[in-house]
Formats: C-alpha cells, sequence, structure tokens
C-alpha cells in the first residue's frame, strides 16, 4: 500500500513537538485543543523529519532505514500503523501528491 | 513505534496573574509598569474571551485554577472586575482568587460587593513599612494612612486581608515592625518580594539590595515568620529553601513554566510578571499555543539548561532562583540568581 501512496505528509498547523533528550522524553502537541501526546524515540524522530521535510511515506522510510538498523520489511509495517495513527489523531496530514521523477 | 495520549498532570493547582489594566491612581516608585496607559487594554468582550481561554485550559489539564486580579489599579476596571470575579465563582475550574489592589478606590459599596464574592480569597494591599514616611516615600503621601484605614474596613467587612512588601534598602530592617503592625490590624497574611528595578523602578536601581542584604533579609523574614502566630508570614519564594531546605512551611520552586502565567492588560501573556517576554497573546493564540510552543518556557522547564551558580546548586530540584531576577541581572532568564548566598562547592576531580 504504502510504495504506491504519493501524498505529501506534512504536521498539522496546530501541532508542536518537543523533547527533552536528557530525560528521553518526547511530546506531541495540539495547540488547539490542549492534547498531548507522550511520543517514544522513533515516533518523535518520524515526527520531526516530517516537520522539517515533508515528503511521502516512502521518502520519510527511505531516511530512516539510512539512520536506523532496521530491516525494510519490519520498518514498513510499523510505519503504517503509526502514521495511520498519526492521521486519525490529526496529527499529521496529507497535502498534494509528489510529482513523478520521468 | 508506539507513542500514548495522556493528560498533563502538573502538580494540582495553575496560577493566573491577570492585569486587567495598566492604569493606576499612584505612581510608586518600585513599580513595574513602565507605561500607565493601558493602551490596546482589553474590552470587556475580550475580557471574557480570556476568561474562557484560562477555563478550557483548566478543564483539559485537569486543573484547579487560581488567580490574581490586579492591575495597575483593578478597581479603575471596577465592574469588569466584579464580573470577572463573579465568573470565577461561577466557575468549577477555578479554586480561588486574590484582588490585588492598592485600595486607595474602595468604596462602602465595594466592601458590601466583596463579601458577596464566595471564591475571593483575599484581598492583598502593599504596604512598604510600618513607618508612614518610608512608606509615603515610595508609594505617595497619605497612601499610608489610606492603606490603613483600607486594611481596617475589610476586616470590619470579615474580608481576608494580605499585605505585599517589596524589599529594597529603604525598608530592608522594617519586618519585625511591620509584623507588629500587621498583627496589630489582624491582617491575615505578609509576603515579601525582592524588588527588580523594571519599568518604572529602573529609575531607583540603586534602591536593590546586595547579595549580602539579601541574606540578611531573608534571615530576618524566616526568623520572625517561625516564630509569628498571629499573621501568616508566606515565604513560598525561591531562596527561602536555603534556610531551611528540609522545611516544606518555607520555600518553592520559581512558577514560570511550571503551573503560572501572567495575563497582560492587552492580552499579552508573560512567563511572569517579573520576567516581561512576551510568548503569545491570550486572545490571538490561546493558553495552549504559548505553553507548548514557547522556547522560553521549555529551556526553562529543563533544569539542566540553568546556568552558573544556580545550575550547579544542589538545591536545584527545589529552589532555582528566581529566573526574572537571573534575566534582569544577567540579560539571560537561564542564568544564575545573583541574590543567592550559597556558597557552591565545585568538585576539582
Amino acid at each position: 500500500m504504502l510504495e504506491r501512496d504519493k501524498s505529501i505528509y506534512k504536521l498539522e498547523d496546530n501541532i508542536v513537538i518537543r523533547k527533552n533528550d536528557d530525560i528521553k522524553q518526547y511530546w506531541a502537541f495540539n495547540t488547539d485543543s490542549g492534547d498531548h501526546y507522550s511520543l517514544n524515540s522513533t515516533s518523535y524522530w518520524i515526527l520531526e523529519r516530517i516537520s522539517s521535510e515533508p515528503g511521502t511515506i516512502d521518502d520519510v522510510l527511505t531516511h530512516f532505514l539510512q539512520s536506523f538498523e532496521v530491516g525494510y520489511e519490519e520498518a514498513k509495517k510499523d510505519f503504517e500503523e503509526i502514521i495511520e495513527s498519526f492521521l486519525m489523531e490529526g496529527i499529521i496530514k496529507k497535502e498534494g501528491e509528489k510529482k513523478d521523477e520521468s | 513505534m508506539e507513542y500514548t495520549r495522556e493528560e498533563l498532570t502538573q502538580n494540582h493547582e495553575f496560577y493566573f496573574q491577570w492585569h486587567i489594566t495598566e492604569k493606576c491612581n499612584l505612581r510608586c516608585k518600585h513599580c513595574y509598569h513602565e507605561s500607565y496607559n493601558s493602551k490596546d487594554e482589553l474590552t470587556s468582550a475580550q475580557l471574557d474571551l480570556a476568561f474562557s481561554k484560562m477555563e478550557q485550559a483548566l478543564k483539559k489539564w485537569n486543573l484547579k485554577g487560581s488567580a490574581s486580579i490586579t492591575g495597575g489599579e483593578p478597581f479603575l476596571r471596577r465592574e469588569d472586575m466584579f464580573r470577572i470575579a463573579t465568573m470565577m465563582d461561577n466557575s468549577s475550574h477555578f479554586s480561588y482568587y486574590d484582588i490585588l489592589t492598592n485600595g486607595s478606590l474602595i468604596t462602602d459599596e465595594d466592601l458590601t460587593r466583596l463579601t458577596n464574592l464566595s471564591s475571593l480569597r483575599r484581598v492583598q494591599l502593599s504596604l512598604e513599612s510600618p513607618f508612614e514616611n518610608i512608606n509615603d516615600s515610595i508609594r505617595g503621601p497619605g497612601s499610608f494612612k489610606n492603606t490603613l484605614e483600607t486594611i481596617h474596613k475589610l476586616k470590619c467587612y470579615g474580608l481576608q486581608v494580605s499585605v505585599m512588601m517589596t524589599v529594597t534598602k529603604v525598608n530592608q530592617h522594617d519586618f519585625p515592625e511591620m509584623v507588629e503592625l500587621l498583627a496589630k490590624e489582624k491582617v491575615d497574611a505578609v509576603a515579601v518580594e525582592r524588588f527588580i528595578p523594571e519599568g518604572s523602578g529602573s529609575s531607583i536601581c540603586d534602591m536593590m539590595l546586595s547579595k549580602e542584604e539579601t541574606k540578611r533579609f531573608y534571615e530576618l523574614v524566616y526568623n520572625t515568620g517561625i516564630k509569628e502566630k498571629r499573621i501568616r508570614v508566606l515565604m513560598h519564594r525561591p531562596l527561602f529553601a536555603l534556610l531551611d531546605a528540609n522545611d516544606s512551611s518555607v520555600g518553592a520552586m520559581c512558577s514560570v513554566g511550571n503551573n503560572a502565567l501572567t495575563i497582560m492588560h492587552d492580552g499579552t501573556i508573560y512567563p511572569c510578571r517579573r520576567l516581561p517576554i512576551a510568548i503569545g497573546n491570550i486572545i490571538e493564540d490561546g493558553i495552549f499555543k504559548p505553553w507548548y510552543d514557547s522556547d522560553v518556557l521549555w529551556s526553562i522547564r529543563n533544569i539542566n539548561e540553568i546556568k552558573g551558580k544556580c545550575g550547579k546548586c544542589d538545591l536545584l530540584p527545589l529552589c532555582r532562583g528566581c529566573r526574572a531576577m537571573a534575566y534582569w541581572a544577567n540579560g539571560d532568564y537561564l542564568g544564575e540568581d545573583p541574590h543567592c548566598w550559597k556558597e557552591i562547592k565545585v568538585s576539582t576531580n
């Protein structure tokens, strides 16, 4: 499914992410509703990536595989789950599609 | 890869210091306000909106709210002040509030109205000294007598009264006599605050205590306060922990970034009134955006970012110094509190 998804993913406008590396705590906050999400470091990495460089899931996954020693199939499955959750909670959004490079 | 959704659990209370106006009928020399024109003051409707934003935050965080309704002089917006107070009375999210006033505009009718406010904890007045000449040299002629008359009236109406004393070089030795005077007037509580030369007070920088004077003054307050039975001496302030770190009735962590915000007359949000760095506007941004997205608050929350002597202190989890005083002294709110007298042992290993 993901390899066909050309959607560009961005952080929702009302979401801010924060971390405290010293105590290994990571958060996402909804500045409209006040909802507060406690993240693990990997979830935070994904959101930070999407925040700094919106892209397709493949783009994010590619960078993730370059940064962490994890198998493609395992990472892809986890990505599907976490991206769907982030979408459902309104933490990220799809905005436009990446054009084919041809 | 997982995440959990949760609610914030910051102790049990969140405090708002709410300056509903910047206008004032007095011109106290040490005042942190610079201008008294109250430019872009929130309208009544905007005050109501600001209140709803506070309630929204308290509800989301499941915290009980407390507030100081102040100014300038809040009785210059008498009807707005009473309306806000009544809204807090009727709110399930606010536990109590104080009204901080110079007391000079309180009428007999106001006294009756104040007694009808169900969640009003105390009316706080300011008195700088038990000696008329010293008080009036700071707060203006007639202020001493007027304040004592107001205290007397408030007590006659059965209201709880507290007094704030801002310590400078001119009143640093007056605390024991102050307590005697206030106890005689049946005042319920007295608090002290260090003078930071901000706003109008920047013209009297030389009135600020030195580190040694601060130590002596805090010791004087502590030694007076622990014995005092007639009046509560409030010592929940940074640096008091230096006197007895094991005494939970004294000392407190600076509330910046933890459980407090200051709302100014135009809706500007400061971390603290004495740390005047705008982190948002309650009308435009609400509470959540500045609270979650302010670099100032996040850096102060991270105790590892606190610098200088404060950053090396073993009392850091209890005290952290006054971030506003650090900002004034160092231009850096993460810097050390210049009044801290604790000797820090530096390891040579």
